[in-house]
């Protein structure tokens, strides 16, 4: 039987039905006990003083009960707090203690149930919250769980291109559903799909996410060193940017701020190029920061990037003598 | 709910019953304005009007019913009220509605609605949603449903989708039809399947005019929303066969849009583009029609366009919210101010429905140093700025019809609009338009300021594409978007239906 009956089956019918079922037992307990013992008192009142003293075994009668119902919870694996507490507030003070109890546990009868509830709706809804290593054998078990032995999930760009109207809606589905910038040339290839039905879509999503770029631009923003952006650094700062502001759902604002922190940066920086880096892996980050660098009008700086980048062409492992890119802050004309 | 005279006229058969989901007549704008032009542009055809609403809804009505509006009734789809008492007997024939029930929501089609609606029938009016649905019955049906559907998910988010669907569909094939000699549906989901009920069990015939896609909504609604739990773990595949709650939901209201279909003898939507998805969800194409919405030419025809020496305008025309992209207007606008220094852009719409947004698109404007190009006028009359515009944008990422473009080309100023909607359709002309009046404007991509700017400076530029464009388009709506047209379409398509003959129909109406 699959677990999320079994949790289903097991907490309908014993959890929540079961405690509110003693509650209400004990509860009819408390007022046998306080009945017998009030009408008990009252009568023996009535009768005389010298009567009284048959109080005092009809009070161990009612404490005796008292305690064999607080054997009988027990034997039924019930919670016995109530039962006991119940017992002794009888014992100890009679058919006041009876009142007391009663009165604590109508006071307490809601806020109870809704522990219960909310215990038993957490347990069949899986979760974590209330048992994560139960949840996740659960998931294991009832096969749940990413399937590993699957191939690898298609391009998401190819699907966009070539993919059925049906997969293209499901990828715009996830790319929705977990954001991440890497996804957004796949949506700005969505908002441009011929067919009429995937744009629609596609402008949902991008209306959705417009937020999530803005934040993953901040954040991206926040992570930028105060003094110094290392070449590298910034090179791939640049690259984050360059998706985020490709995706067209960037202010215009936001993207010219946002270039300039890492322009400043590189300016501050102590070279363009970083020394290890291959330089067929950074020839693409290297395009972006020529191009930004163009359209920046920042001549200086490009001219020392290319004649650096040219020496380490040939000698990748060249010890080149670092200038500070702050003597090529851009110039008046530049 | 309902007016007096409404009360008075009720009981008798109308010419035409309109089934509509979630908006008139409470919902203003829209669809809603267009339910209550069609019924006045008919005003010698008697309605009834069904409402469809998930709970009974507090909010006040927006439209006074015309006075051929004989009655308006709602159909709750989620009123499930209070458990059924414990004297309770669960009829006979509940295992079969469950069944039935099941497989119209996974299939859909004309024979599994007659299934379900036999299985209805058969308890003979002994139960309610209320009773049947809050009954230890709905719990072991829902059981076996679980078992059968997707063992491996959760229980708990499996019932209440399950009952949630379930549910509205009973409802919807339990609520009592009006009598009418023909039903219109405005969508497809549970008002297509109650116009479907209508056509099978009374034998007149059943019209649907659809003006978004209602199953590609939900299903863009369903595939990103937060609500719907994933209780199965996908990873980033497309083809993971285990069947999940979104999976359900999107079922669902597939086999109800093709139950739709294949009752309702036209199916209508507002331009060719929404017939490509209509075909794709099953609709039959020789049933497939095209009725455009219209405007007055009349408000317009006084309108004269602005001379090439007043100061270079564009406008957006449309309320400051995200889906009209305004933010990508504004861009282009500071784009374009780069070659045409004295240009002015006007964002002509509301600001107050999302305060938030129109904040930020104030802040762009002086961010971009743009305070001087670009004026947010907010509510007015567009007539009163019409003879100043050269040129209209629209950067809307969604639309459908979009009235703004059918007022600017009734007023002869071409205009520049994302490929949305029917705006390829109305600027361009429709595939099959004789003779070939030319385009009207220019349609670029989403989210493309550089690419609308070179749109509108390119209009801009040139007095003679302007004139041409906008002759163009106001030719294009005189010819076939006017409000005269649309209406004398809806009388024509009623006034068949009426007249039709009935087909054979169960007899079995609830």
């Amino acid at each position: 039987m699959p677990a999320a009956i079994r949790n289903a089956e097991t907490a309908t019918t014993s959890v929540p039905a079961r405690a509110t079922g003693e509650a209400g037992a004990q509860a009819w307990w408390l007022i046998a006990a306080l009945a017998v013992e009030a009408l008990g008192l009252a009568v023996l009142v009535r009768l005389g003083r010298e009567s009284l003293w048959l109080f005092v075994p009809l009070h161990l009668l009612v404490t005796l009960a008292l305690a064999w119902n607080v054997a009988r919870v027990r034997r039924a694996r019930h919670d016995t707090t109530l039962a006991m507490l119940g017992c002794v507030a009888v014992a100890a003070i009679g058919p006041a203690g009876a009142l007391g109890v009663l009165v604590l546990t109508g006071l307490d009868r809601h806020a109870g149930d809704r522990r219960l509830l909310t215990a038993w709706y957490e347990r069949i809804a899986l979760s974590v919250a209330v048992d994560p290593v139960t949840r996740f054998c659960d998931d294991v078990g009832s096969g749940r769980m990413i399937d590993l032995g699957a191939p690898p999930p298609p391009s998401y760009a190819a699907v966009m291109a070539a993919g059925t109207l049906v997969e293209r809606q499901a990828v715009l589905g996830n790319v929705a559903r977990r954001f991440h910038p890497d996804y957004l040339p796949v949506l700005a290839q969505a908002l441009n799909n011929p067919e009429p039905v995937i744009r629609v879509q596609a402008a949902a999503v991008a209306a959705q996410i417009r937020p999530e770029v803005a934040r993953a631009y901040r954040t991206a923003i926040e992570s930028i060193p105060q003094n110094v952006l290392s070449s590298f650094d910034a090179l791939v700062l640049l690259q984050t940017f360059e998706k985020l502001i490709a995706s067209g759902l960037l202010d215009e604002g936001d993207r010219r701020h946002g270039l300039d922190i890492v322009l400043t940066g590189v300016a501050r920086g102590e070279a363009v190029l970083p020394r290890r880096v291959a330089f067929e892996t950074a020839a693409p980050l290297e395009k972006t920061l020529e191009q930004l660098l163009i359209r920046r009008r920042r001549f200086a700086a490009l001219r020392q990037h290319r004649s650096e980048r040219a020496v380490l062409a040939v000698r990748p492992r060249a010890n080149i003598r670092r200038m500070s890119m702050a003597s090529h802050a851009p110039r008046a004309g530049e | 709910m309902t007016d007096r005279r409404v009360e008075a006229r009720r009981g008798r058969a109308t010419d035409v019953c309109i089934i509509v989901e979630g908006c008139y007549p409470y919902v203003p704008g829209g669809v809603s304005a267009w339910i209550d032009w069609l019924v006045r542009s008919q005003s010698d055809t008697s309605f009834s009007i069904v409402s469809l609403w998930p709970m009974p809804t507090k909010q006040q009505p927006r439209y006074a019913l015309p006075p051929n509006v004989v009655s308006l009734q709602h159909l709750y789809l989620q009123s499930f009220g209070e458990p059924a008492s414990k004297s309770f007997v669960i009829p006979d024939g509940v295992d079969e509605l469950g069944i039935a029930l099941g497989e119209l929501s996974a299939k859909g089609g004309s024979a599994a609605l007659r299934r379900a609606l036999r299985a209805v029938m058969s308890l003979e009016g002994q139960s309610s949603l209320s009773r049947l649905f809050n009954s230890p019955m709905a719990w072991e049906i829902a059981r076996t449903a679980y078992e059968r559907e997707m063992p491996f998910g959760s229980f708990l988010h499996f019932f209440w989708a399950w009952r949630a669907l379930l549910g509205g569909l009973f409802a919807t094939l339990e609520f009592p039809l009006p009598d009418a000699k023909a039903y219109h549906t405005i969508s497809t989901g549970y008002a297509g399947v109650l116009a479907a009920r209508a056509a099978l069990q009374t034998g007149r015939p059943a019209v649907l005019t659809e003006h978004g896609i209602y199953t590609n909504e939900r299903r863009v609604e369903l595939l990103m929303a937060d609500w719907v739990a994933d209780t199965v773990d996908k990873g980033h595949r497309l083809d993971d066969p285990r069947f999940d709650l979104r999976d359900m939901w999107i079922r669902a209201f597939e086999a109800y849009a093709r139950t739709c279909y294949e009752c309702c003898d036209e199916v209508l939507t507002l331009y060719e583009d929404n017939q490509r998805a209509q075909r794709a969800l099953g609709a039959p194409p020789e049933r497939m029609h095209v009725i455009a919405n219209g405007i007055d030419l009349n408000r317009f025809q006084a309108v004269r366009p602005a001379t090439p020496d007043d100061r270079p305008t564009v406008a957006l025309i449309g309320r400051v919210v995200p889906i009209k992209d305004v933010k990508t207007f504004i861009t282009a606008a500071g784009i374009l101010r780069e070659t045409i220094p004295d240009l002015e852009a006007l964002v002509l719409g509301p600001l107050d429905e999302d305060p938030e947004y129109a904040a930020s698109c104030r802040a762009l404007v002086t961010e971009l140093g743009l305070d001087d190009c670009v004026t947010f006028t907010g509510t007015v009359n567009i007539l009163d700025y019409l003879s100043r515009i050269h040129v209209v944008a629209l950067t809307s990422l969604s639309e459908s019809q979009p009235l703004v473009v059918l007022e600017a080309g009734a007023a002869g100023i071409p205009f520049v609009a994302t490929n949305v909607g029917s705006c390829r359709e109305i600027l361009e002309g429709r595939a099959d338009e004789t003779p070939a009046l030319g385009p009207g404007g220019i349609i670029t991509n989403l989210v493309a300021p550089g690419e609308i700017a070179a749109a509108i400076g390119e209009l801009l530029a040139s007095g003679d594409k302007r004139r041409r464009y906008g002759e163009a388009l106001r030719e294009r709506m005189r010819r076939y978007y006017t409000a005269e047209q649309a209406a004398s379409s809806y009388r024509d398509l009623y006034r068949r239906l009426i007249e039709a003959p009935s087909r054979p129909h169960d007899q079995t109406a609830p």
